[in-house]
């Protein structure tokens, strides 16, 4: 027996609902009762209604006894789609309506299988009553605002989120049940709907409905089977092709004026019912039911109308992503949620029927009575609370619906950092954090704290003051990127051919769910909503809050999604700056200096971008199949913002301009040259001077473009010793000739000069060694220094390897060369800045870098500040501020030449 | 106060606690998959107590077509993180796109403790790799 304690607010809610259904229905049965003793003659004709989807749409007496309860006619209400009447004016149909319309498609699905492809109707009667009648009802446990209200109230309140999950524990055949569906399961569950039913067919003397109706009916709405021999008859009520589906799409298409290609007359016509013995029924469908009958029916849609499925799928990725998630829709809909969070905490019920005390016009409105109907008699109790529900009621009412002010995704359209690894785990955790209720909150919590900043800053302090309880929280909300949910029953239909076989749909068009989904997931996109006279302090706020707590960096594409402009955005920021706001803050966030802002930028940028193309740097696991290259205009404009001045960022702008990136024709070129110099290393081997993990094994890949031209073979050191050709090592560059000196010093298995901490294989064999001594080798780097160069040579000679030392790009572009700078001033202003931003990026305790160590490295180590690359990675002897990151005076650095750190 | 676990939560840390163990592709066509994602759920809902976790969600596959929406809710969502992408041209492999780094990241950052996940993956891989592997019952 399940422990009672854990079904606390399942409990407690199935007992409000049933007591509100009762209250509801009360008079109404009432008056049954006495029609009942009256013995008045029986209505026989029924009511019909003109459909403006279906046409004429007839129902039985005994419906329209059910109809004209409160219980249904509260559905007329009910907005079927919620707020979106205010994007789609047209969307104004109810939930009434669409109950009726139900009733015409169960009509229609249960005429279908009764029709096509058996010898008998496998439906009777009275099941198709109990059909009809469910359909009618399937809604009855829907709130103001459909689900609206209980999207609002299960996201922000836990203990409707608890309900939900209470009941999944206790009801088989619930997982991810709906607020809607629950209530729906305990109106009709309970004694009071039962008597409706009853006396429904006492007073039109229709007693065709099978045993315990209401029983039915509440299994059907939570998909229970209600009939072992037709094993998915519930499936007509909520299942891949159900009633419910079949009228809400069509109608809220049509409503709405959105076109889908869903074409539910062809669908319906492809339904199908197959007799079969247990023996040939789906395993998984033979589970679930009793044995002991002669033939079971398995419903389903004929093997040619497999296509009609696809057609839904479409039609429901369409709506999903031109209504539910229409930026507007959910504007509104989170103001209706923020009405909720004020008014839900005060409501003696909780807040789950705070859904069912209200209807949608009390929700315009929210008048005492209105108030009165939550329970809460004494308004002026509610404090601000009150005073900001209303505010919120009174701007859905006239439309100033809250608007976009932040827009962010884990994939951004042209975000250029989507190759940071920061940046995107960053996304990741925001995108976790907006969708977790207490962690929203707290987020909010924080940018309604910097809006309040920025505000001030402004001197624009008014603006919070004009807001009621003079708190911008409740004006501020995040609504997260969502995939669809749900999952899609669809792909559960099975597929009957007309031989009387059954195929799944999911097995014969395992893509559908795939494709369909793929269309509305990578449209979604994440927003923060606010008033309008706020949106753009809010922008400010939230782009500096999330910068801060998750390192998100927010790409210049997404401002039109935010609906902000630079033109607005940047004059804000200007005199925030001025009065200090961003002193602590990441350049990136800062306005754009006024130097950066003139019009020979972009194209200066442009050349740069395209001078470095080809430039990948280091791709971290996982990140490969993101952004290619992590040159691009956004970053360098980035790096070079950094500089704040304008006369340091027109130094830094030349040096960009003035960055060399030594590739592979650069490496091709160097080799050949070399060795058209010299014959006697023809017919040799081409080594990596280093082992695998080093850049060294890139340039040997690089050499042999050369290879044939000199008959050279591409070895590693130790193969190539085993012969006798001669050895030419090659590496990309030569600072100070120290990391070469320690490799050979490690090969040769001597004490070394030159300890540098790095990971090594073991050193040569005696004989190997023996061998590097007593041959002709060469030493080739792409690019380097004469100094370094000269280093090597010398070392070398004192290790006995006969060894020639060459450089092939020796003029290397440095900082120091002043014909870079406009003026020797500007010159010794840059170098000034970029030695002590290197100085502060370098040190770190952890490893040994003191500051004294770091003293002669702030531009490059060596100190000569050059400007080369690679296209895989970036010398330490290159300008540290290029490469390095870290934090200089507590502000984070950027580099724009990454480097992958060394093991 | 108990630790809340949503889905969002159990469904990352786990993908990441398999990306972090080497794992590449992951087959979800059928229903085995979310079969034996209801055994592990079911596992951590037994021992949750034990972890002090408050689970806010639950993993029950369709006690006919053994399917489960909270799973595939869950692959969407992975999917628009851009944790795991599904493989063209039938969407019923699952790649991951996260390697061992951003997968320890996310372990450490997850409520409960990268230790869980692990062992959640284990308990996956468990089944996953056993042809034999038990459907579970609804």
């Amino acid at each position: 027996m399940a422990d009672a304690r854990l079904f606390g607010e399942r409990d407690e809610f199935e007992a409000k609902i049933s007591t509100w259904a009762q209250r509801l229905l009360a008079p109404y049965i009432e008056g049954l009762k006495q029609r009942a003793k009256d013995a008045l003659p029986p209505d026989r004709h029924g009511k019909e209604f003109n459909d403006a989807i279906w046409g004429t749409i007839v129902l039985r007496p005994l419906e329209v006894v059910v109809l004209d309860s409160p219980l249904l006619q509260r559905l007329r209400r009910i907005r079927q789609l919620g707020v979106v009447h205010l994007v789609y004016p047209s969307a104004e149909h109810t939930r009434f309506e669409h109950s009726i319309g139900a009733v015409a498609q169960i009509a229609r699905i249960v005429s279908a299988l009764n029709e096509r492809g058996q010898d008998h109707p496998v439906i009777d009667e009275g099941w198709t009553n109990l059909l009809r009648l469910t359909a009618l009802c399937h809604d009855v446990g829907h709130g103001v605002m459909s689900h609206v209200s209980e999207k609002a109230l299960t996201e922000n309140f836990a203990e409707v989120e608890t309900i939900e999950f209470e009941f999944a524990d206790a009801v088989n055949e619930a997982e991810k049940p709906r607020l809607s569906e629950i209530a729906a399961y305990y109106i009709i569950g309970s004694p009071t709907f039962a008597e409706l039913v009853d006396l429904a067919q006492t007073v039109t003397h229709d007693h065709t409905l099978p045993q315990k109706p209401t029983t039915l009916m509440q299994r059907a709405v939570v998909g229970a089977t209600i009939r072992d021999d037709i094993p998915l008859l519930q499936e007509t009520i909520s299942g891949p092709f159900d009633a419910d589906k079949l009228d809400y799409m069509t109608r809220d298409a049509h409503m709405t004026g959105v076109p889908i290609v869903t074409d539910i007359n062809r669908l319906v016509r492809k339904v199908r019912a197959i007799t079969l013995p247990a023996e040939r029924l789906p395993e998984e469908v033979g589970r679930a039911v009793e044995a002991g009958h002669a033939y079971y029916v398995l419903t389903g849609i004929s093997l040619s109308g497999g296509r009609t499925l696809d057609e839904l799928m479409i039609g429901r990725a369409l709506l999903y992503d031109k209504l539910y998630r229409h930026q507007k829709v959910r504007a509104a809909e989170v103001m209706v949620a923020a009405i909720f969070q004020q008014l839900a905490p005060h409501a003696p019920d909780g807040p789950a029927m705070v859904a069912y005390a209200l209807d949608d016009a009390d929700l315009f409105d929210l008048d005492d009575g209105a108030l009165a109907r939550l329970g809460i008699n004494d308004p002026a109790a509610l404090g601000p609370a009150l005073e900001i529900a209303r505010d919120l009621a009174s701007r859905l009412r006239d439309r100033r619906l809250f608007v976009r002010a932040y827009a962010f995704a884990q994939n951004m359209p042209l975000d250029p950092y989507r190759s940071e690894v920061q940046h995107w785990r960053g996304l990741e955790q925001l995108r976790r954090a907006a969708r977790s209720s207490s962690e929203r909150g707290q987020l909010i919590d924080r940018i309604a704290t910097e809006l309040g900043i920025v505000l001030a800053g402004l001197g624009m302090d008014a603006l919070i003051d004009e807001l009621p309880g003079n708190d911008v929280r409740p004006f501020l909300w995040i609504d997260p990127p969502h995939a669809p949910e749900q999952g899609s029953d669809i792909p559960r239909a099975y597929l009957i051919g007309d031989d009387g076989e059954w195929i799944r749909f999911r097995d014969d068009y395992a893509e559908t769910l795939g494709w369909s989904t793929a269309y509305p997931l990578t449209r979604d996109l994440g927003f923060l909503f606010t008033t309008p006279e706020l949106a753009p302090y809010a922008f400010i706020a939230t782009e500096k809050v999330l910068r801060h707590d998750f390192q998100v960096k927010t790409p210049k594409s997404m401002l039109p999604y935010a609906r902000r402009t630079d033109g607005e955005v940047r004059p804000l920021k200007h005199v925030l700056a001025a009065g200090g706001y961003y002193d602590s803050s990441a350049y990136d966030l800062r306005p754009l200096p006024e130097r950066l802002r003139r019009a020979d930028v972009g194209k200066r940028l442009r050349d740069i971008v395209d001078a470095l193309r080809g430039y990948e740097g280091p791709v971290r696991e996982g990140h490969a199949g993101k952004q290619a290259s992590l040159i691009n205009e956004d970053r360098a404009m980035n790096w070079l913002r950094q500089f704040e001045s304008d006369e340091l960022t027109d130094a830094a702008l030349q040096v960009l301009a003035n960055v060399r990136m030594v590739g592979r024709r650069s490496i091709a070129s160097t080799l050949r040259n070399f060795l058209q110099h010299h014959e006697d290393l023809h017919g040799g081997a081409l080594c990596p001077l280093g082992e695998p993990k080093d850049s060294s094994a890139i340039l040997t890949y690089y050499s042999e473009d050369v290879a044939p031209e000199f008959g050279l073979v591409v070895q590693s050191l130790r193969e190539a010793l085993t012969t006798d050709k001669p050895v030419i090592l090659v590496d990309d560059f030569i600072g100070s000739g120290r990391q070469s000196i320690s490799l050979f010093e490690h090969l040769l298995g001597v004490e070394r000069t030159v300890e540098l901490n790095e990971v090594r294989e073991q050193a040569l064999p005696e004989n190997l060694q023996e061998a590097l001594r007593t041959r002709s080798v060469a030493v080739v780097f792409a690019a380097g220094t004469t100094e370094g160069a000269q280093r090597l040579q010398v070392r070398l000679a004192e290790l006995g390897v006969n060894a020639e030392v060459h450089v092939g790009l020796l003029e290397l572009p440095t900082v120091r060369d002043e014909r870079i700078f406009a003026s020797p001033r500007q010159q010794a202003a840059f170098l000034e800045r970029c030695a002590y931003v290197g100085k502060q990026l370098l040190i770190n305790e952890e490893v040994g870098h003191s500051a004294k160590w770091a003293e002669d490295k702030g531009l490059g180590y060596g100190d000569s500040g050059y400007l080369v690359i690679f296209p895989y990675n970036t010398p330490t002897q290159t300008l540290t501020a290029l490469w390095a990151g870290g934090d200089v005076d507590g502000v984070p650095w950027e580099p724009l030449f990454p480097r992958r750190p060394k093991r | 106060m108990a630790t809340r676990m949503t889905a969002d939560d159990f469904f990352t840390g786990l993908l990441a606690a398999l990306a972090y163990k080497g794992r590449k592709v992951i087959s979800i066509r059928g229903d085995r998959f979310d079969a034996i994602l209801a055994d592990v759920f079911n596992d951590l809902k037994e021992h949750a107590p034990e972890h002090d976790l408050d689970l806010r969600f639950r993993i029950k596959p369709h006690f006919i077509h053994g399917d489960s929406v909270t799973v595939r809710d869950a692959i969407a969502a992975a999917t628009l993180a851009d944790l795991i992408s599904l493989d063209n041209p039938e969407y019923q492999d699952v790649r991951f796109k996260i390697g061992r780094d951003d997968a320890e990241f996310f372990l450490n950052t997850l409520p409960a403790g990268k230790q869980l996940y692990l062992d959640l993956a284990d308990r996956f891989l468990e089944r996953y790799e056993d042809p034999d592997s038990v459907r579970n019952a609804a």
